[in-house]
């Protein structure tokens, strides 16, 4: 293979990663799979460094999300069914996106922020782009109500313990 | 998801969203810094080349900035932002 092919052959290749972004979707798509086999994973934003949190986070690992991305604030979703949070990335779209990919339904998931250096209430507020949802009652982009405000900071408690929440 | 214009006017209204709600709070550090992330947002919309929806953004920006003169008008911002944002939340999500 020339290089030039070679070159044409990644570029297509990273093209249809573009719109594959995980490597879950990766192996439900033969052909993407044929073609990145053997190449690192990427995401379709190669900045987006997005983590699921399962387990719970240390400060250092907050920190450094915050450093990456927004310096005082850490973008989040969680999905209060299951318990989980993803945090990171530019927009809360994109972790809502990983969630979902994760096998989340979007209407467990909600948008918050928190902020590392704070602890208590002013660690965390619950605004999003994602958080409008007529449809479940909540027309603004804060969630305004209480038993979904509680879940998702039980579940961001659970996933950020150190923040007092 | 595509990174266009509405997508860019839509997270500028979540990042003034966070500007209104810290001027409620009275917190100048989190306002200062929420205003500095839809400052960087409205660059991201200026460069997707609608000269129209950055000129809307600016408004929203100005608008924030007037409303902070009393409680009652950050309100009515606040209400008439959501507003806003959530026709273009709806469009995002189709």
């Amino acid at each position: 293979m020339t290089d030039r092919l070679r070159e044409n052959f990644r570029a297509t290749a990273r093209k249809l990663l573009l719109t594959e972004s995980t490597p879950s979707a990766r192996n439900r798509n033969p052909s993407v799979a044929r073609a990145t086999q053997g190449m690192p994973a990427m995401r379709y934003n190669l900045r987006m460094r997005i983590i699921i949190v399962r387990e719970p986070v240390d400060e250092s690992t907050l920190s450094a999300l915050a450093e990456e991305w927004h310096h005082a604030l850490v973008k989040g979703v969680a999905d209060i069914e299951q318990g989980i949070a993803a945090l990171g990335g530019e927009w809360h779209m994109d972790a809502n996106n990983r969630l979902v990919e994760e096998g989340s339904r979007q209407e467990n998931l909600w948008g918050f922020n928190v902020y590392p250096k704070e602890r208590g209430d002013a660690a965390i507020e619950y605004i999003s782009l994602i958080n409008i949802r007529p449809a479940q009652g909540n027309r603004g982009m804060e969630i305004e109500n209480d038993e979904t405000r509680t879940a998702v900071r039980k579940t961001v408690a659970k996933a950020i313990p150190f923040l007092g929440l | 998801m595509k990174r266009d214009a509405a997508f860019y006017f839509a997270n500028l209204g979540a990042d003034v969203t966070r500007c209104a709600h810290a001027a409620k709070s009275g917190d100048e550090a989190r306002y200062d810094d929420s205003l500095a992330r839809a400052y960087r947002t409205l660059h991201e919309l200026r460069k997707t080349a609608r000269p129209e929806a950055y000129e809307e953004g600016l408004l929203m920006l100005r608008g924030l900035a007037l409303s902070r003169a009393t409680p009652e008008a950050l309100a009515a911002f606040q209400s008439s932002l959501n507003s806003l944002i959530g026709a273009f939340s709806a469009r995002l999500s189709a």
